[in-house]
C-alpha cells in the first residue's frame, strides 16, 4: 500500500467469538449491545436526576427529540390510543438502532480495543444475527397481538380463507371459481409475512455491513478525503434506516390491527 | 473456467440489477415534487413519507450490494 492507501481489516459476515460462558459464545457485538446499554441506562439515571417542570436546556433537547418521535408515530397510527400503545417499543427501537448504527462512527476508537488479537467492540447492526432478531421478535409480537386481540380462529382465517369461497359458491359457480382465487391469495399472505421478516432484517443489515466494507474499501482507495464524504452518507443513512425499521413495525402492528378511520388529532 | 473467474464474473452480474431501483426512486421523488408542488403547505410531511419510501425502494439495491460483497 503506497502513502495515499490505509490497510484496514474488511468485517466479515460472522462476528467473532471473544469467549464463551458456558455453551454459549458471547461476540463482538453483543459487547457492544452491552456497552449501548450501560450508555443508555446512564443517560436516564442522569436525566432523572435533574427532570423539572421548567426544563433547562439539556432536558428541552430530549423533550423535542420525544415530539419529534411522537409526530412520526401520529402519522403512522392517526389514532391517540395506538400512539400510547406503541411509542414506548417503537421509540426504544428507532433509539437503539440509531446508537448501534452510529456508535461505530462517533466513539472513532472503538475499534481499537482488542483483547488477545481480537477487536472487542462492532456496530451491533452490521451482525445479521442482531437485525433478524429484531425483525423477527416484532413480526412474532405482531402475529401474537392479533391473536390476542381477534382470537386464533379469526386470525387463521385471515390466511386460509374459507369464509370466501363458500361465499363465493352460494352467489353461483362463476363467483366460486373468484373465491378459489381469493383463498389462495390469503395462502400467499403466509409467504409475505416471511418475507417482511427478511426485507426488515436484510435492509438494516445491508445497509450496515455494505456500509462499514465501503468504508474499508474506500481506505484503500484514497485514505484523504473521499472516506468522509462516504461517513457522512453514513451517519445520515444510519438515522434514516433506523427511522424506516421503527416506522414500518409501526405499518405493519396498524395492519395487524385493522386499519381505523383516520380520526384527526384535536391538538 | 476456473472457479475465480466464475466467481468475479458473479460479481460483476449481481451490479446490473441496481438500474431498476434508480429508476423507481426517480419515480417516487419525481411524484413528490409534484405533490409539493401543488400543495405547496404539506412540504415537510410530503418530504419525510418520501424520505421513508426512499429507503424502501433502495432495499433491493441494498441487497445486491450485500451479495456483491459475499460473494
Amino acid at each position: 500500500m503506497s502513502w495515499i492507501q490505509v490497510a484496514a481489516e474488511k468485517p466479515s459476515v460472522a462476528p467473532t467469538t471473544l469467549f464463551n460462558i458456558g455453551p454459549m459464545p458471547v461476540t463482538d457485538s453483543m459487547m457492544t449491545v452491552w456497552l449501548i446499554l450501560i450508555i443508555v441506562i446512564l443517560f436516564c439515571v442522569v436525566l432523572n436526576k435533574k427532570i423539572s417542570l421548567f426544563p433547562k436546556t439539556f432536558q428541552n433537547i430530549v423533550e423535542v427529540v420525544y415530539e419529534m418521535l411522537e409526530n412520526l408515530l401520529n402519522q403512522i397510527t392517526s389514532s391517540k390510543f395506538y400512539t400510547a400503545k406503541l411509542f414506548p417499543l417503537i421509540a426504544s427501537l428507532i433509539i437503539f438502532i440509531a446508537l448501534s448504527n452510529l456508535i461505530g462512527t462517533f466513539i472513532p476508537f472503538l475499534g481499537s480495543f482488542s483483547f488477545a488479537g481480537k477487536s472487542i467492540f462492532r456496530s451491533p447492526t452490521s451482525d445479521f444475527n442482531t437485525t433478524v432478531a429484531l425483525a423477527l421478535s416484532m413480526i412474532l409480537l405482531i402475529q401474537f397481538q392479533s391473536i390476542y386481540r381477534f382470537g386464533i380462529l379469526k386470525h387463521l382465517s385471515n390466511y386460509f380463507k374459507f369464509h370466501e369461497i363458500i361465499g363465493g359458491f352460494k352467489n353461483g359457480i362463476g363467483e366460486g371459481f373468484l373465491g378459489i382465487i381469493n383463498f389462495g391469495i390469503g395462502l400467499l399472505d403466509i409467504i409475505s409475512e416471511v418475507a417482511r421478516v427478511i426485507s426488515l432484517s436484510m435492509r438494516l443489515f445491508g445497509n450496515m455491513f455494505a456500509g462499514e466494507m465501503l468504508a474499508v474499501v474506500l481506505l484503500g482507495g484514497f485514505a484523504y478525503v473521499l472516506p468522509a464524504t462516504w461517513m457522512t452518507m453514513s451517519i445520515l443513512s444510519g438515522f434514516i434506516q433506523a427511522m424506516v425499521f421503527g416506522s414500518l413495525t409501526a405499518a405493519y402492528y396498524m395492519l395487524a390491527m385493522g386499519g381505523e378511520e383516520p380520526r384527526e388529532i384535536k391538538e | 473456467m476456473d472457479p475465480e473467474v466464475a466467481r468475479l464474473l458473479a460479481k460483476g452480474i449481481c451490479t446490473t440489477s441496481m438500474w431498476g431501483s434508480a429508476i423507481g426512486e426517480g419515480y417516487l421523488i419525481g411524484k413528490a415534487l409534484e405533490a409539493i408542488g401543488r400543495n405547496p403547505e404539506m412540504e415537510g410531511s410530503i418530504f419525510s413519507k418520501m424520505i421513508i419510501g426512499v429507503a424502501m425502494a433502495e432495499s433491493t439495491a441494498i441487497y445486491a450490494f450485500v451479495a456483491f460483497f459475499i460473494i
